[in-house]
């Protein structure tokens, strides 16, 4: 819990990185703020100054290049479900995710790297991300830096920014051609709840194999990749059934998650094994 | 460090005195005295806070009263115009999608959101539209009712 003892509004990635420099308070970036307006206290010892980078064009919007798609940090959950560019193949997994976090209000406050740097193992849009091969790109008085998504999250809440960066953009390579994706979110309310198990898997062909990603979310400390399960449908001739449930099983071993009010350690294990058999049947009936 | 925001509230320009941790609902019920507005569980999970920013819902739990600084907001009290109803409201009475009243508000301005980006919603679409606006009494059917009938009425060109 934190108390808000001054706030400035961001009007350019050059004053931000100065600010962070220069501040004598701990600072919180919040683009839509919905999650640090949730942990305020008002008589809270830890004083923060807000840093509002929620107006700032130059980290806003969806900028394709050649088959891959750059995404502002400050750009809007609502703005993704709703984008042209996330309509198409397997960009349609990343909307998905963006439509599923919080409710419409809260889309139209929350922004895609709130939820990435929020870095919950269970928010929404990180499987499907995952799956795209995302880069997160970082500012700092350094210049920028590109880490990949995959690596940028170091635990619950915890993530590989330094204290005077700051996430401009991800950027998605082009998909592979004729990939298919999907995300699979397990929750007992569909709207408004939080994933108990996602899971986002995408399935390409390649030659005669397949290259598959497989993501989960809300099984460990931070969202994942299945390894092991990429690796033997990547080795697979063919996605028949003792495949498909092989890759499964591997999937639920790469987990590690814990009990809580929301389901046990064991049932996420059982649902990322579920889930994740159900997306490549799905998947590879659809590329069948 | 208080501050003086400029702002726009249902068409008037308001000028006013905030300390950076308000949020914008407290600020809009207790320095603008625009009560309509209701706080449920202040922390984005009820929706009876919603009000338009800038011609989108959002709850307005979760937007710091600086952050609102230069924008345009539109509260319940905005919706009525010259006496009468808007069609929503009056739809909502006719209805009986109303019982306690306290989820009304932000229903209300949830659900012109929901016309103003699409004035023929299905019934499926407008239940995801309101999927962040919890309602404790009538329960969904009669809100859900009023406002395709209130889409319908409008669609019809009595506004």
């Amino acid at each position: 819990m934190v108390t808000i003892a001054d706030y400035i509004r961001g009007e350019s990635v050059e004053q931000v990185l100065t600010v962070l420099q220069q501040a004598t308070l701990p600072v919180r970036l919040i683009a839509g703020g919905t999650d640090l307006l949730t942990r305020i206290e008002p008589d809270s010892p830890v004083r923060v100054l807000v840093v509002d980078i929620s107006d700032m064009c130059e980290l806003e919007g969806i900028t394709p290049t050649d088959g891959s798609l750059r995404i502002g940090a400050a750009t809007r959950l609502n703005d993704l479900c709703g984008s042209p560019h996330l309509a198409v193949g397997v960009w349609q997994t990343l909307a998905r995710g963006a439509s599923l976090v919080g409710s419409p209000q809260i889309r139209n406050l929350a922004t895609l790297g709130g939820n990435i740097c929020n870095a919950s193992p269970a928010a929404d849009t990180l499987p499907p991300l995952l799956i795209l091969d995302a880069e997160a790109e970082l500012v700092s008085p350094r210049g920028l830096r590109t880490v990949p998504l995959i690596e940028f999250f170091v635990g619950p809440g915890q993530t590989a920014l330094a204290a005077d960066e700051i996430l401009a953009s991800v950027r998605c390579p082009s998909p592979p051609p004729g990939a298919v994706a999907t995300y699979h979110k397990h929750s007992p309310r569909r709207a408004m709840d939080l994933a108990v198990v996602g899971v986002a898997v995408l399935l390409a062909p390649v030659e005669n194999q397949f290259e598959a990603r497989i993501a989960l979310g809300a099984v460990a400390p931070t969202p994942l990749r299945a390894g092991q399960a990429e690796r033997l449908l990547a080795e697979a001739s063919s996605l028949d059934d003792d495949t498909i449930a092989e890759a499964a099983r591997l999937a639920a071993e790469a987990v590690r998650p814990i009990s809580d009010v929301r389901a046990s350690a064991e049932y996420r294990t059982a649902m990322v094994e579920t889930l994740t058999e159900r997306a490549l049947r799905q998947l590879a009936a659809r590329l069948a | 460090m208080s501050r003086e925001i400029s702002l726009q509230v249902n068409g008037q320009p308001y000028s006013v005195q905030v300390e950076p941790d308000e949020l914008l609902v407290d600020v809009l019920r207790e320095k603008l005295e625009l009560i309509g507005t209701k706080k449920g569980c202040g922390t984005g999970d009820c929706g009876a806070c919603t009000v338009l920013m800038d011609g989108r819902p959002v709850t307005s739990c979760l937007v710091l009263a600086v952050a609102a600084e230069g924008r345009s907001i539109m509260t319940v009290e905005g919706l009525a115009s010259e006496g009468r109803l808007h069609v929503l409201q009056q739809s909502f009475i006719d209805h009986g999608a109303v019982q306690c009243g306290y989820c009304t508000p932000g229903l209300l301005m949830m659900a012109k959101s929901i016309l103003d980006n699409n004035p023929t919603p299905t019934e499926a679409e407008v239940r995801a539209g309101i999927a962040g606006n919890l309602c404790r009494c009538t329960g969904y059917t009669k809100i859900v009712e009023a406002i395709l009938a209130a889409a319908e009425q409008m669609a019809g060109g009595a506004k």
